[in-house]
């Protein structure tokens, strides 16, 4: 008999769905790639419909749904935010305190009548790692801003069990602690973290003590903030006064330019952030020695973390869950209620990829594309031709946008929905930074590679098809575009295997030029989220201002598209929708 | 430390408590004490607060003159298309004219507008003595209008004419303690919903923004004239799945009932039998369905009695104000009077089109008047202009006598007119109005221009094609023609496309009449839409969205995963090649409580294919229908939803917790709800021809 389970991850920061059956992971995605808000907290009822779509099930097909958190233990930090401070006490905060409302909106929103199951959110970000690392025996580790109470826990796991080691309560936060530079540094809270880990080797790591002062304790296990340094309990803002005047310098203003102390910042913060982690990460192999270490957690994302946490750290092995978000929470509460359901599931191979999400034939896009006069090539008969069409096409130093098969489930564009150029080109960063995705122009972009090629020019020993550790560059190419002011680069390896196409067009251009290496962003535009459908990769073409668009096996050059397009949209935005909040971290 | 571990322990108990009914009800206690400080729906406004060098898509230059501001290209549209205000209107009347869709002149914008029209007017009255400035901006709330008030003496006018109260029905707003007061009493809350929103929401919104003319007076040293809109009264239906809000008798069935008898009088012009009807309906709906209202204005409209009528259909017009359903736009009585008091009170002039649009008879107005809803035809149009002109002149002292004698011969190409209709069209095509209000605007651009059958086609290109309209070739082509450019310009091109739109193929069709579009139709609906490899989801809006609200599922709520049915039948499009058999899945439930008898029918073409027992839990459905029930092009799949009763303790249940979240409630019984709808040729048994 068929078994069927759909994960929800909602109401927090990126709300996702997944879907297990018969112990098959078959579909998942965000729901802000469907509603188009960024970072959509809203209850996922389009990523649902696309999840039983994709799974060819109806919803009274679904045996449970399972959500990613215990609303009654995110209620009790909720209460306890509101003793803290009586500014909490808005309409938006309180209301938010229902820890009935996960439940009614499953059944009002999603319509779904069945058993639902409520894992925490930080069991679920560790069962998503775990059931999809490969590993039958590890140690997880979660970290990150906070999920109901906790804000790092460590587990071990066995044969498909997880049991929780030790834990550390908000408002001790590793991820908050970087949430709040991130804010000082004057970038997005719950989105521009990221940015912060781009920024740092530009900087020199002068303020580490600085930054070290602000935690009380980070001995073992432990991790205590001291929070006379810290505004977030007020909800207003991340940090206080108290930690302006530490650092020295009144915070950085949205956009103002970023000196050298900025950067100096970031890097301190890198450094006393990977202190941490492998101290933590040490910490866990003395409680459960193993081979095997499992990451999930925002702060999990931060790759150049990751890759001291492989190269430093105890473990031999490590897998990161690519979607480490609270998105990625909606396939380990999935699987977790599917290993509840069949006692007898357990660990499988190893996540591979995470082309999860809606794909589109070449018949839907050529009636698309055929609707009107838009000079698309068609490469139907030949996809060696359209990888050589496009090869050439990078060769001459244009940027084209890549749009093939099933989206990809998480932050990262790993070739189904992403932005391609010449990583050799001296001005190809600033390009793209400037004219097409209209960013920071410090932001680094990574390199996408075959894999049999990885050694020769990046110093990295196993594969890394999520692009979430970061090594040197060690290429005899120049490599400018991708290569980071610290000699390093976010490297994501491609083999056919997991991704035919990409690796096809990899093999073409290193085939045309010698360099089996593509600089590989994702195909949005600042504040957008990733494309999903062929639609809006032809609109986010039209607005950045690519070079050439691959649809499928279909090619769009920009001088031959109709001029009326770019007349309506060529000066236009996407609309920005935020679904959190950028001053403060969203705590609801 | 000691109080941080206390605090916290305090905060589980009260979660350990939450976790059984006495938590609960505290929880609940909670929720009620936070009503009172919330907002339903963020306060609107158009265009932030800028500096007071720009206003609306102009900024003022190092010159002081107005330039378009290409950073708010896409906003563009929205306005008048004109790339420069000069600084200094020099030595003329500088006119400003402030208002929303039907003061743009929507459907013929930017080919003939009401400024265009007054300043000709004006131009007759004395030559170069006048300047329309023209700041009238279509999708603008009262929010988005004050911001343009409160910065328009910058402009330096000499008259403001205020042309707007169309588009103030904004839930932004309700405070917490309206909702608290909604709440209060557990029968008629619509009823006082709809109460607090006449009489003391809209009043005060009228108010602020005449306080905000006054303040521009007071600046400018400008007199202002204030327009009064009118609606469509006569011809204009809301849509019939958003005419009746939950009742609170479970009287749904018997109201349904009665409303077909009622109909059927009234096509047969039996009129005191339709309004007897009528009057029980409306007895049982307690004055909350549009529909018995104006069940009753038509059937005393019929019987002569203009008086009555208007009051009735005034009354149904403003019957869903202050309800949480999507409604067209409108100007109920309220506003209307709040704004005539107010401009008497502030000394203003008054244009009132309630005056302009009754004829000798004392007539509501109606199609002849209207495009759709509010938006004026061209005769309309020169009607108020014509009225706003004699104003000004008496104002500034100058003749008035070739106002009387100006007929706007010339203002617009009959070519240009029927595309007008054209785009009215679909506009009433995509508001849910009937098939005859549709073809109308289609028969009047055939007489205006012999050759828009080409237009026609366009239009039918790019509506019967899977591709996003934008993406079409037809619709490049259509857009060359400006009308059709700013009626139809791709907006933000994720959301306002596709429709379910065989009704407006249909008249196109029909008004045609060539015979040729309608093989051409069915043909390229089978190309695009017939798919034997793979199943087709009947639930796109391609398929089952025939209006703006179904696209948004009648609600200013959260839409759900699934299909809601807010009207007895559900009317899904599926295209056959007509030589295929089709397997179709639904999975479906019902919300209300089913009546003796009933049953689900599914019917194909209007022919019953089968009926079904339903429940209030999904079930799924699989159905195989015959070729020889499909013909080739769209066949209407209809689920008929069984006769059910409605509790109304559960809606208000339901209604109190959206309330108590600051979540828009959905305030329609639901007949029935799709979670999956598709069809499938290869599960259907193939027919050799």
């Amino acid at each position: 008999m068929t078994k069927t389970v759909l994960g929800i991850s909602a109401h927090y920061h990126d709300s996702a769905a997944a879907i297990i059956v018969d112990g098959e992971l078959l579909a998942a995605a965000q729901e802000e790639r469907f509603s188009r808000k960024k970072h959509d907290p809203a209850i996922p009822s389009k990523a649902v419909r696309y999840c039983l779509e994709a799974a060819g099930k109806s919803i009274d097909q679904v045996d449970r749904v399972a959500y990613y958190e215990d609303p009654y233990e995110k209620l009790g930090r909720n209460l306890w935010m509101l003793t803290r401070s009586v500014s909490n006490a808005n309409p938006a905060f309180l209301l938010a305190l229902d820890p009935r409302r996960p439940g009614s909106d499953i059944r009002r929103l999603i319509g779904y009548e069945g058993p639902i199951r409520y894992y925490g959110h930080h069991l679920s970000h560790a069962a998503s790692a775990y059931f999809f690392s490969g590993f039958d025996k590890a140690a997880i580790m979660v970290v990150d801003g906070v999920g109901e109470w906790q804000t790092l826990s460590l587990y071990k796991a066995e044969s498909g069990r997880i049991q929780l080691l030790e834990d550390v309560s908000f408002p001790h936060s590793i991820g908050l602690l970087y949430g709040t530079i991130t804010a000082y540094l004057g970038f997005e809270v719950n989105d521009g973290e990221y940015k912060v880990m781009g920024l740092a080797p530009y900087g020199k790591p002068h303020y580490a003590d600085r930054i070290r002062k602000l935690i009380k304790d980070s001995a073992g296990g432990a991790f205590r903030l001291d929070m006379s340094y810290f505004d977030f309990l007020k909800n207003k803002r991340m940090y206080s006064e108290k930690f302006v005047r530490l650092m020295g310098r009144a915070p950085r203003q949205k956009e103002a330019p970023l000196t050298e102390f900025w950067m100096d910042v970031a890097k301190s913060l890198q450094c006393v952030l990977e202190e941490i982690i492998l101290e933590k990460v040490r910490h866990l192999h003395k409680l459960f020695p193993c081979d095997n270490l499992c990451m999930a957690g925002g702060v999990a994302l931060n790759c150049v973390a990751n890759g001291r946490v492989r190269r430093d750290g105890p473990f031999r092995d490590l897998f990161v869950q690519p979607a480490s978000s609270d998105a990625g929470s909606s396939l380990g509460a999935a699987a977790l209620a599917y290993s509840e359901i069949d006692p007898s599931w357990k660990p499988g191979i190893a996540m591979d990829h995470v082309y999860l999400g809606p794909s589109f034939t070449d018949e839907s896009i050529r009636d698309l594309l055929g609707a009107g006069d838009c000079g698309a090539l068609d490469f139907q008969d030949s996809e060696r031709e359209l990888f050589r069409e496009v090869a050439a096409t990078l060769g001459q130093g244009k940027i084209i946008g890549w749009f093939q098969g099933r989206m990809e489930f998480g932050p990262r564009s790993l070739g189904a929905r992403s932005i391609l150029a010449d990583p050799r080109g001296g001005d190809m960063r600033d390009r793209i930074n400037a004219l097409v995705k209209k960013r920071e122009a410090f932001r680094p972009f990574a390199p996408a590679v075959l894999e049999e090629y990885a050694s020769e020019h990046f110093e990295m020993t196993r594969p890394s098809p999520f692009m979430l550790e970061t090594c040197r560059v060690v290429s005899s190419l120049d490599l400018p575009a991708i290569t980071h002011v610290d000699g390093s680069a976010r490297v994501q390896t491609v083999t056919h295997a997991q991704n035919r196409k990409f690796a096809g067009l990899l093999e073409a251009f290193r085939e045309r030029t010698g360099c089996p290496i593509l600089l590989n962003t994702s195909f949005n535009m600042r504040g957008e989220p990733i494309v999903c459908t062929p639609s809006e990769a032809i609109l986010c073409f039209i607005r950045a201002r690519l070079d050439c668009l691959v649809l499928g096996n279909f090619v769009l050059h920009r001088n031959r598209i109709p001029e009326r397009w770019i007349e309506w949209f060529g000066n236009t935005y996407p609309e920005r929708f935020e679904g959190v909040s950028n001053s403060v971290y969203t705590f609801l | 430390m000691v109080a941080k571990s206390f605090s916290r322990t305090i905060a589980n108990g009260v979660v350990f408590l939450a976790r059984n009914k006495v938590g609960k009800s505290l929880l609940h206690v909670m929720a009620k004490a936070i009503v009172p400080a919330l907002r339903l729906a963020p306060a609107g406004r158009s265009s932030p607060p800028g500096s007071p060098d720009s206003i609306g898509v102009w900024k003022r230059d190092d010159a002081g003159n107005w330039k378009r501001d290409p950073a708010k290209y896409p906003e563009w549209r929205c306005w008048a298309d004109r790339p420069t205000i000069p600084g200094n209107p020099g030595a003329k009347t500088r006119v400003l004219l402030i208002g929303e869709s039907a003061a743009r002149g929507y459907f013929y914008d930017p080919a003939m507008t009401p400024a265009q029209c007054l300043e000709k007017i004006l131009d007759c009255a004395e030559p170069g003595a006048f300047e329309v400035v023209d700041l009238a901006r279509i999708d603008i709330d009262q929010f988005g209008i004050l911001d343009i008030i409160e910065k328009s003496a910058a402009l330096g006018p000499h008259i403001v004419v205020f042309w707007g109260g169309n588009n103030w029905l904004h839930f932004g707003e309700y405070r917490g303690s309206h909702v608290s007061r909604i709440l209060s009493g557990r029968e008629d809350i619509y009823d006082r919903s709809r109460g607090i929103f006449l009489s003391e929401i809209l009043p005060a919104t009228t108010a602020r923004l005449m306080e905000g003319l006054s303040r521009l007076e007071a600046a400018s040293g400008a007199r202002t004239i204030v327009v009064i809109p009118e609606w469509n009264l006569v011809d204009w239906e809301d849509e019939c799945s958003a005419s009746l809000p939950f009742l609170k008798d479970d009287c749904h069935t018997e109201w349904s009932a009665l409303l077909e008898t009622a109909e059927g009088y009234l096509a047969e012009g039996r009129y005191d039998e339709c309004h007897a009807t009528a009057k029980r309906m409306s007895t049982l709906d307690r004055g909350l369905g549009a529909r018995s209202l104006r069940l009753i204005g038509l059937s005393l409209l019929g019987k002569g009695n203009m008086e009555d009528a208007r009051e009735y259909l005034e009354k149904a017009r403003d019957a869903l104000a202050g309800i949480p359903i999507p409604t067209a736009p409108r100007c109920p009585a309220a506003a209307q009077q709040a704004l005539r008091n107010e401009a008497v009170r502030r000394g203003m002039e008054v244009v009132d089109q309630v005056e302009l649009f009754t004829d000798g008879t004392g007539k509501p107005p109606d199609g002849s008047v209207f495009m759709d809803y509010c938006h004026l035809g061209k005769e309309a149009i020169f009607t108020t202009s014509k009225a706003i002109a004699s104003r000004i002149c008496r104002k500034e002292g100058k003749p008035a006598q070739a106002i009387k004698e100006w007929t706007g011969s010339g203002m617009i190409r009959p070519e240009d007119e029927a595309m007008a209709h054209v785009m009215a069209a679909m506009h009433n095509a995509h508001y849910g109005q009937g098939y005859a209000q549709v073809l109308r605007h289609c028969r009047r651009a055939v007489e205006l221009d012999v050759n828009i059958g080409a237009i026609f086609r366009l239009m039918l290109d790019f509506m019967s094609r899977r591709a996003n309209r934008w993406l079409c070739g037809s619709f490049a082509e259509l857009s060359r023609n400006r009308i059709a450019n700013r009626y139809l310009h791709p907006r933000n091109p994720n959301e306002w496309d596709k429709f379910e739109d065989s009704l407006l193929s249909r008249a196109l069709v029909e008004a045609d009449g060539s015979g040729e579009l309608e093989s051409h139709l069915r043909e390229l609906l089978v190309v695009e839409h017939f798919r034997p490899g793979a199943p087709v989801d009947l639930l796109e809006f391609q398929y089952q969205a025939r209006t703006f609200r179904s696209r948004g599922g009648f609600s200013l709520g959260p839409v759900p995963a699934y299909h809601r049915a807010f009207a007895r039948n559900s009317d899904l499009i599926l295209v056959s090649n007509g030589k295929n058999s089709v397997g179709i899945r639904i999975t479906c439930r019902i919300q209300g409580e089913i009546q003796p008898g009933e049953s689900l029918a599914i019917l194909v073409n209007g022919i019953v294919h089968s009926t079904h027992q339903v429940g209030r839990n999904w079930f799924s459905l699989d159905l195989v229908v015959d070729a020889s029930a499909l013909r080739r092009g769209g066949n209407v799949i209809r689920i008929r939803w069984p006769g059910q009763r409605f509790p109304w303790r559960l809606h208000l249940q339901d209604l109190r917790r959206c309330l108590a979240r600051g979540e828009m409630p959905t305030s329609l019984p639901v007949h029935g709800e799709i979670h999956q709808c598709t069809a499938d040729a290869r599960r259907g048994h193939r027919v050799e021809q």
